[in-house]
């Protein structure tokens, strides 16, 4: 059974169907590169799977538990409605890193990493082997940043920033790790350093969707690469295959001018 | 009439004009944000309320709120029914939560959408998001304003003597009566100092919460 399943996703704002009947299977281990141009449900899919957007239609299950089920939404008559709210505990499975960082500008980089764990701690939502300060510093530690613990987010450089963000969503273990064009908001020298924890993430076997630009990074980090168009996967596969070869025209025509650049 | 005599009458006056500063700030500014709170509501009717109630409030001379909350109630209920020292309080801390309100509200609504995201995808809950994330950046950001509004407010507790408070101005203007001039002055020497002290204060705040910027 894939750890993440998404079957049948819709979501739309106003008009405007954004993401049309998503079906998608995430196994353990999986580094999934989400690629298409912009406004297309890139965005939008991770935002779905945050519950930062609810969507309208569809079911997600991670690990066996069911996060998401629009269809299990009725009313006392057993009429549809529409999800209102998502049970804090659901929010955990996955973390999200956001194109620009949304750290917590008065706590420093430590303070921005235990500050949800131990709310979370103190509510009885999750215990942390080994103390909250600890397990934060060592994942500090483990993103290259040891020595920032004590700086604030305005003391940091964008990629140092990126990183603490980084470790703010692994601190609380979530299965899944996603990533909203975590490289976007910073210059070319900055971007090495994010991609380079990434990297290493995916080596630790970490799984995750990562919505990018960077074709280079989606073609040797991940094990398979989407292509979204008009709110729908019309292409995936292993990264040589869609990058290398694609079958559809509009990955095709996509590649050409996104390789170009 | 000596300097001693007009310093000691004129103190009696400061008493009531620190008084109406300290309770209306002490009652207004949490007031203010259950204000804040109403008129940046989901539930329309509720939020339109709201505003046109700041609308009323703001529009209409802070004087005239305490004529009618002292002379109005009072003769509708044919006895009286505030104290002509708590109708001002009334009036003032009516008056000045709608101010404080909008600037909560300007605060809160400057605060980027990003940083409750980041909280919700965190797990936290809607008031620890508030409480944690939130309201340490508004602080910052309307220390400005609400330094502002807080020295108007130290001027405007003279608007006490239209019910007969004998306030700081009032003190002194009845030596005017008697040809003395100068405790004018005097008592204007009082609001300078009473607004300096304020100054350094929210000065002192302001670098308190220097150590980072967004």
């Amino acid at each position: 059974m894939a750890l993440l399943e998404i079957k049948n996703l819709s979501k739309s704002f106003g008009d405007a169907h954004i993401l049309k009947d998503i079906n998608l299977d995430v196994n353990e281990g999986d580094v999934i590169a989400i690629i298409g141009s912009s406004g297309n449900g890139k965005t939008t899919l991770l935002r779905c799977l945050n519950f930062l957007e609810i969507p309208e239609e569809g079911k997600i299950t991670v690990d066996g538990t069911v996060l998401f089920d629009a269809s299990a939404s009725v009313d006392e008559k057993g009429r549809k409605v529409p999800v209102k709210s998502i049970p804090r505990e659901n929010r955990l499975k996955l973390g999200m890193v956001f194109q620009n960082f949304n750290l917590f500008p008065q706590y420093t980089a430590l303070e921005n990493v235990t500050l949800a764990m131990k709310l979370l701690e103190k509510d009885g939502l999750k215990t942390f082997e080994g103390g909250v300060e600890e397990s934060a510093k060592a994942i500090l530690t483990r993103v290259g940043l040891a020595d920032k613990m004590n700086h604030y987010p305005c003391q940091l450089s964008g990629g140092q920033q990126q990183r603490v963000a980084i470790a703010r969503a692994l601190a609380l273990n979530p299965d899944i790790l996603c990533f909203d064009e975590p490289t976007s908001a910073l210059d070319p020298e900055l971007t090495g350093e994010v991609l380079a924890v990434i990297r290493k993430l995916a080596s630790e076997h970490m799984t995750m969707l990562i919505v990018t630009h960077e074709m280079n990074f989606a073609r040797d980090a991940s094990t398979r690469v989407i292509f979204m168009d008009e709110g729908r996967i019309i292409e995936e596969g292993p990264p040589e295959q869609v990058l290398g070869n694609p079958v559809h025209e509009r990955t095709k025509e996509f590649l050409k001018n996104a390789l170009n650049k | 009439m000596g300097f001693f005599e007009v310093t000691k009458s004129l103190f009696t006056g400061l008493e009531y004009t620190c008084l109406i500063f300290a309770l209306t700030l002490l009652l207004a500014l949490p007031l203010g944000l259950v204000i804040a709170f109403g008129s940046m509501s989901k539930f329309k009717p509720l939020s339109f309320l709201v505003k046109v109630f700041v609308w009323i409030i703001r529009g209409v001379p802070l004087m005239l709120q305490v004529i009618i909350i002292y002379y109005v109630p009072g003769f509708l209920l044919g006895t009286p029914v505030f104290t002509r020292f708590s109708a001002v309080i009334v009036a003032f801390v009516i008056n000045y939560a709608c101010y404080f309100s909008e600037i909560y509200r300007g605060g809160i609504e400057s605060i980027p959408r990003g940083q409750y995201e980041a909280g919700q995808v965190l797990g936290m809950t809607k008031s620890q998001v508030f409480f944690k994330v939130v309201l340490m950046q508004v602080v910052k950001r309307i220390i400005p304003p609400m330094s502002n509004e807080i020295i108007t407010l130290v001027k405007d507790t003279a608007l006490a003597r239209v019910i007969m408070i004998v306030e700081l101005i009032q003190a002194a203007q009845n030596y005017a009566a008697y040809g003395l001039m100068w405790p004018l002055f005097y008592s204007g020497a009082f609001y300078l100092a009473f607004c300096g002290i304020l100054t350094i204060l929210f000065g002192r705040i302001e670098k308190k919460f220097d150590y980072y910027h967004n």
